[in-house]
């Protein structure tokens, strides 16, 4: 067994992490961080494919000359909270907008030391590559040698005594060892959870953290919200790319957007002045949902589920031109003909001959997670959360990048845990021996999912042997499908009520049922299989409870049957708590203190982008 | 068609042995070995240890390298032909931690 004990246990090996730890160890903790993969090939930071910003303000005075300085910190605060359909809790953004500038500027300096490459654009914008990040991260953790990494070991709980987190429980995925970490404060730096069959996010996306704060006595919130986006759905070896994504924007940018087309060719549109609006923004993603996704809604999408991206209305000298000049600008970060490791000369010739590209609406980010407040304290003693695992700086609708998040979170947390750590009282044995000998809160399941027992790889082995059902991996996929049905870009009452029916016989029918064949620990899939499928679970039953009970749509929240955007009756948000019998959902008005939450309604989300009562300001944002 | 893959678990097995899988071609057309062990862990034997905990799927984490038909590869780029047979290992002087899954170098 592994057996630590430390000041301050981190839990994620990625953005959030490894600030938090940085953060932690340069205030004089000692830290412990573990991460179910690799530092530098962990987490979402190496997925992504696009950039960060900071506002052009800061951006001016950091040195960069084509920093637009009318971007102020204020107009990026107005635009995240606009674009969040005003559910974010503006302390966190204003967190966000205040503290992005220095931990942005110092990872771009982190990465670029270590020879990676990142393109300054206005207003205050670096477009680059996840290896870029993913590498920066990296080097800014070797330069904290004093920081003791676990790798490759996936936590499985928490340890909590009656008043307090002191720790946390896992094992090692290669050798099955148990792993054990007493802590004196514990940070989330999991990222978020991704629970659909169409994966553009690195495997490791399980909502660990979010489940397993909540079986601690921690609040989930806005688990309604993800936010999808153009991804590839074929041919097979690239579904999952989102090259489909960054064609769309910067090619889009050069003057040729793609012609959207349904099954029989017709043509999609996105009304021009939508178009003009959105262009460039985050907010593109929210309109491809939303015109794209009600027409796969509705039937009209291909059979894997997507559209088509056309090009052949362009002349051909012109596809020739923007195809090169495509080509040029991502050689900086990517081999000739490639998106990261994928070889898509295919797709070019695709756009230069003519042919179609079948485009899905992948998830790339959950806005929902661990509830916390500016100190990134989520409610229990001893326990932080950080990044892609919490809720609340977005709202509705990621406008902003998931990227700063971490960063930003990820060092407060590193702060808040240590400072707390070195005034908390020493964790005594009693504690250890509570949280360990019995069935604390934080290992079982609890009336949410009565099956689930984190326990030690030999428990769980023990008590699937008796199982009769599928396998594990055979669940994940039947759970995914129930996300697809119900929970996607597009949802309605109807296909949410189906859902939910379906996750409720699957709970009651497969989850306890699940089988895990495979004896060894070694190196076992349906073991990890197990802990994701109850974590997404989890994730999905509160996702699809929240999606039921919002009968409006907000951001990238969007129903049929309720189009209009309902701040009378829903400018709330769904903070979900576990109970002896189940769980509590509160309503919750986010804080606001800048400027006051609208009232009345809005006849959908795009109505809502053009209402002047709101000041929208994204198109003086270039 | 049918893809061959390397079995072996230190302590349990006295010596590596080959399983046959029988795939279906329409299963894995232009696909990856990746998706053609997915396609074997989700319906054939979900016993079958690969790497898979921590992966990026696109060629960016380097992670998920095995031996195809002899040479090391990716396995989330490496293309199935299915006129060719396949025959799946780990790579090798790394030490086999099970199945196709190498001790992280
Ligand atoms: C395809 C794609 C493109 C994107 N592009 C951009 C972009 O251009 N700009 C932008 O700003 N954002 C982008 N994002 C979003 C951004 O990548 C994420 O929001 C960000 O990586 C979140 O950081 P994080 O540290 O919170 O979590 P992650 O980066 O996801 O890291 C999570 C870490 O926790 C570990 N972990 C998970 N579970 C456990 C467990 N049980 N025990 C131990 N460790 C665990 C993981 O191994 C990993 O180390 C993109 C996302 C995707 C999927
Ligand atoms: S899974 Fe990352 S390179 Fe194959």
């Amino acid at each position: 067994m592994i057996d630590r004990q430390t000041d301050i246990l981190i839990i994620g090996g990625s953005g959030a992490g490894i600030s938090a730890a940085i953060a932690a160890v340069e205030k004089g903790s000692r830290v412990t961080l573990v991460s179910k993969g690799r530092i530098g090939k962990a987490g979402n930071v190496q997925m992504a494919g696009g950039s960060f910003s900071i506002d052009g303000k800061n951006a001016k005075e950091l040195g960069y000359r084509t920093a637009n300085d009318k971007v102020t910190p204020d107009v990026v605060f107005d635009n995240l909270v606009k674009e969040g359909y005003y559910l974010n809790d503006q302390n966190l953004v204003r967190q966000f907008v205040e503290e992005s500038p220095r931990v942005a500027y110092e990872l771009v300096q982190f990465g670029e030391k270590v020879g990676q490459k990142f393109a300054f654009l206005p207003p205050g914008k670096w477009f680059s590559v996840g290896r870029a990040w993913a590498a920066g991260l990296k080097a800014a953790a070797a330069a904290h040698p004093q920081i003791d990494i676990l790798e490759d070991c996936l936590i499985t709980h928490l340890l909590r005594s009656e008043k307090r987190v002191i720790g946390a429980a896992g094992y090692h995925i290669y050798t099955g060892e148990e792993i054990r970490v007493i802590a004196r404060a514990v940070v989330i730096a999991s990222g978020g959870y991704q629970v659909f069959s169409l994966q553009n996010t690195v495997t490791d996306m399980t909502g660990d953290g979010p489940a397993m704060a909540y079986r601690a006595g921690a609040k989930l919130a806005d688990m309604e919200f993800v936010l999808c986006f153009p991804t590839a759905l074929s041919p097979l070896r690239l579904r999952g790319s989102i090259y489909p994504y960054l064609i769309q924007v910067l090619m889009g940018k050069w003057g040729m957007p793609p012609v959207v087309r349904d099954k029989n060719g017709r043509e999609i549109l996105t009304p021009s002045e939508v178009y003009e609006l959105v262009r460039g923004s985050k907010m593109e993603k929210l309109t491809a949902c939303y015109y794209w996704g009600r027409e796969i809604f509705a039937g009209n999408g291909t059979e894997a589920g997507g559209i088509w991206f056309d090009y052949s209305s362009y002349p051909q000298k012109k596809r020739e031109e923007i195809v090169q000049r495509y080509i040029d600008y991502m050689s900086t970060w990517h081999r000739r003909g490639y998106y990261m490791g994928d070889d898509i000369q295919e797709v070019y010739r695709r756009i230069l001959t003519g042919g179609y590209l079948e485009v899905g609406l992948g998830c790339e980010y959950s806005n929902g997670g661990i509830v916390v407040n500016e100190k990134m304290e989520t409610g229990v003693e001893g326990l932080y959360a950080a990044g892609e695992a919490t809720s609340g700086v977005f709202g509705a609708m990621r406008a902003g990048d998931g990227l700063i998040e971490m960063l930003v979170q990820g060092n407060r947390a590193g702060i808040s845990a240590a400072d707390y750590a070195s005034g908390s009282e020493d964790i005594q044995e009693t504690e250890i021996q509570y949280s360990c000998e019995r069935e604390a809160m934080g290992k079982a399941g609890g009336a949410d999912d009565p099956s689930y027992c984190a326990g030690t790889p030999g428990e769980i082995m023990e008590q699937c042997a008796g199982h009769d059902g599928i396998s594990t991996v055979e669940a994940r996929r039947k759970l995914e499908e129930i996300a697809d049905n119900g929970f996607s870009f597009i949802r309605s009452g109807e296909r949410i009520a189906k859902s939910r029916k379906e996750l409720e016989q699957f709970a009651g029918q497969i989850l306890p049922n699940m089988t895990i064949k495979e004896k060894s620990r070694t190196y076992n899939l349906e073991l990890l299989d197990y802990h994701a499928v109850h974590n997404l679970y989890l994730c999905l039953k509160l996702g699809l409870e929240a999606a039921d009970m919002r009968k409006e749509s907000r951001g990238s929240h969007i129903r049929v049957d309720f189009p209009q955007v309902d701040h009378e009756h829903f400018l709330h948000r769904m903070v979900f708590g576990r109970t002896c019998d189940g769980h509590s959902v509160e309503t919750v008005t986010p804080p606001a203190f800048k400027f006051a939450l609208p009232k009345g309604s809005d006849a959908d989300i795009i109505s809502y982008l053009f209402n002047e009562e709101h000041n929208y300001l994204r198109p003086k944002m270039r | 068609m049918e893809i061959r893959v390397f079995r072996y678990l230190a302590g349990r097995d006295k010596e590596p042995y080959y399983d046959t899988f029988r795939v279906p071609d329409e299963a894995i057309r232009e696909a990856t070995v990746m998706d053609a062990l997915n396609y074997i862990s989700e319906n054939i034997d979900p016993t079958l240890a690969y790497y898979r905990h921590s992966a990026c799927n696109h060629g960016i984490c380097g992670r998920c390298v095995l031996e195809v038909n002899g040479k090391p590869a990716l396995a989330c780029e490496a293309r199935i032909d299915s006129a060719i047979p396949l025959v799946l290992k780990p790579v090798p002087n790394r030490g086999v931690v099970r199945d196709l899954v190498a001790v992280p170098g």
